[in-house]
């Protein structure tokens, strides 16, 4: 089959019926899994997968694939109305999405969200189908080395992260790690930093934080402050703003192109992750702005590069789950797991004799988020009028969402009692301008960088920085930090120059 | 000198560096390199801050690199005071009843009493206090299936009532 044949037949199965119904039955459900925190896309998967037995291949990708790409685009929404995100990678849409919410832009953070899920997911989906040949020796060259170095470049956002107080977001971003080192070290067998709890063996779970550092201490900074989420009556009462959100889109195309492309390489690598794309995005989209400082205080470009980048992934994610069998992501060790109840085994098969399956995954990513952002527009400004709702008809609703996010993320019940306690750090480090981003940072990061630092060190002692894709992600990581402190010395020394 | 908040808060970060570094140290080489990589310098910045707040007077504080906005925030510290100490006792409240007769009865209870104790309409509050109580009963325990903790309380009443 030629490659035009299989882009054309994967298109016209998706198009067939009954698959095409079960994927418009299950977009709705995945946006409701992406709007519920706590709930997710995982959970959306397993309990999918038990209506799958019978369904033909195609038939059971439609419905599970077109789920599962959607959830991102959902957990937006509660991201940026009341800053809970609706999944771990929402959780740097809270950053500016919810300070726009404040200022009365909730229309417009939300079109921007919106569409910019929608075209990283149809570009995630294109990178898919075309890096494949490209990037297959790359992807197996990927060791712990080039984990770690990958690691530190998002580590490196830190200090862009950071705010007006540097020193502050590098204790912030050292909390954050030290948080990610809490439970048992996979390396030594050792439980550190649980002090005798049973509850913290595990580690603790990104979103229990989450919510405590986002939801919690807004309930008490709005508590506090009364009114309404939203600072301002003038701007978006009528919800008008989502069409600014989706023309800022389009103006910002070549952030949604970049954004989407990390995030689809991201998703490619096995191990990082959707919080590690929405992140080092959301840092990506800093270091490139020309309004830095307008950033931590609802930045649209902020929200574009993040919801770009956490749709993508599923593309990116795809390609060693299809490829390789190698999952790129839990939820993508759901979906292969599902992949092989319907009857197909990942390997070289998949790009062979199955290419037409191939491509119907890429047109159901691409038809899903059309569909999902089609089916959440009309809502989005009516959505954007609840920032306009008293805080004390909004407060218990936070409340509750929040704290029952936290419960059913991990099903522990003590993880409440830590979602509370980080409420009120949270609510210090808004009150005292600690930048919580990079918090968040840390403890995303924190733990695969130092997995990967103790493996690489044993595998190849201090030489692992010399592994050629270690040393170019080096390299990448420094400029990234060095080109911003020599750009401002430059300009200042061409403005003092000028006088 | 009295401390503030702000100096508090600074202290908090010092300790918590501080707590990490002496537990550290307990653990083997290759389990405490890293945290205490992280910790130690993250624990002098803490100091460094802490020290600059100890110098810093509240107005300077406010303009200042990193200061807070209270000043332009202007709420009475004494109102600013009682209301989070109002709005800490609430969160208490939820978690307690939580604890006390588990998720499906704490949220009516407390989304009602809260709406009610701000002097929200009887109406207003009922429908809220019910419907998300709805919304959540219909999403996850007729939905998921999912198994919502149902506190000390509700299992032994439940227990009783069998017997």
């Amino acid at each position: 089959m030629s490659l035009w044949d299989a882009i054309w037949s994967g298109l016209a199965g998706v198009l067939t019926w009954p698959a095409f119904g079960l994927m418009l039955l299950t977009i709705p459900i995945g946006l409701i899994f992406g709007i519920i925190p706590g709930m997710g896309g995982n959970m959306g998967l397993a309990l999918l997968i038990p209506f799958t037995f019978g369904m033909k291949p195609l038939e059971g990708f439609a419905f599970l694939l077109g789920m599962h790409t959607v959830v991102h685009t959902g957990g937006s929404i509660p991201a940026i109305l009341f800053d809970t995100p609706g999944t771990g990678p929402n959780a740097a849409t809270c950053i500016e999405g919810f300070p726009m919410a404040q200022k009365g832009e909730a229309g417009r953070a939300l079109g921007a969200a919106l569409t910019s899920s929608m075209l990283g997911g149809i570009i995630g989906a294109i990178f898919m189908a075309l890096i494949i040949p490209v990037l297959r020796p790359v992807v197996l060259a990927f060791g712990p080395p080039e984990f770690f170095m990958l690691a530190m470049m998002g580590l490196a956002f830190i200090s862009l992260m950071s705010g007006k107080s540097l020193l502050k977001g590098l204790m912030a971003g050292g909390m954050g790690l030290i948080i990610s080192f809490v439970g048992m070290d996979p390396q030594t067998g050792i439980v550190r930093f649980s002090f005798g709890l049973l509850q913290l063996m595990d580690g603790i779970n990104i979103v229990t934080i989450v919510v405590g550092l986002f939801a919690l201490a807004e309930v008490i900074d709005m508590a506090i402050k009364g009114g309404t989420i939203a600072h301002t009556k003038s701007a978006d009462i009528k919800g008008t703003g989502v069409w600014q959100g989706i023309k800022d889109t389009f103006t910002h195309w070549w952030l949604v192109i970049r954004t989407s492309i990390i995030g689809g390489i991201i998703g490619f690598i096995p191990g990082l992750g959707g919080d590690a794309a929405a992140f080092i995005c959301y840092g990506h989209a800093l270091q490139t702005s020309k309004r830095k400082e307008e950033f931590g205080k609802g930045c649209v470009e902020g929200v574009i590069g993040v919801d770009a980048a956490h749709n993508a992934k599923e593309g990116g994610a795809l390609i060693p789950t299809l490829a390789f069998g190698v999952p790129g992501s839990s939820g993508m060790a759901i979906l292969l797991g599902a992949f092989m109840i319907l009857g197909v085994s990942p390997g070289k098969e998949m790009f062979t004799q199955n290419l037409n399956l191939v491509f119907s995954m890429v047109w159901i990513l691409v038809i899903a988020n059309i569909i999902a952002v089609i089916l959440c527009l009309p809502f989005a400004g009516p959505l954007s009028k609840i920032t306009f709702l008293r805080t004390s008809v909004m407060i218990p609703f936070i409340l509750v969402c929040g704290i029952l996010g936290s419960y059913l993320t991990t099903s522990r019940i003590s993880d409440i009692i830590i979602t509370a306690i980080f409420g009120l750090i949270g609510y210090g480090m808004k009150r005292f301008d600690y930048a919580r981003g990079p918090l968040i940072l840390g403890i995303v990061l924190g733990k695969i960088a130092e997995n990967a630092l103790h493996i690489s060190l044993n595998l190849y002692g201090l030489k692992f920085i010399f592994r050629p894709i270690a040393f170019i992600i080096l390299v990448i990581t420094l400029g990234t930090v060095l080109y911003p402190a020599y750009k401002e010395h430059m300009k200042k020394k061409l403005a003092e120059e000028g006088r | 000198m009295k401390l503030q908040n702000r100096h508090y808060f600074s202290l908090f970060w010092v300790l918590f560096f501080l707590v990490i570094i002496v537990t550290s140290l307990g653990y083997s080489y290759k389990a405490r390199l890293i945290p205490l990589v992280v910790s130690i310098p993250c624990f002098i910045f803490a100091v460094y801050r802490f020290y600059v707040e100890l110098r810093t007077k509240e107005e300077e504080n406010a303009t200042a690199e990193g200061g807070h906005k209270s000043k332009k925030e202007k709420i009475d510290p004494v109102v600013r005071r009682k209301r989070f100490i109002r709005i800490i006792l609430w969160i208490l409240f939820f978690l307690a009843l939580i604890f006390a007769v588990g998720f499906l009865y704490a949220i009516p209870i407390f989304v009602l009493s809260y709406m009610r104790a701000n002097k929200e309409s009887w109406a207003l509050s009922v429908l809220c206090a019910g419907g998300m109580t709805a919304a959540i009963y219909l999403a996850f325990i007729v939905g998921t299936r999912s198994t919502l903790y149902e506190g000390i309380f509700i299992p032994l009443i439940r227990q009783a009532l069998q017997q």
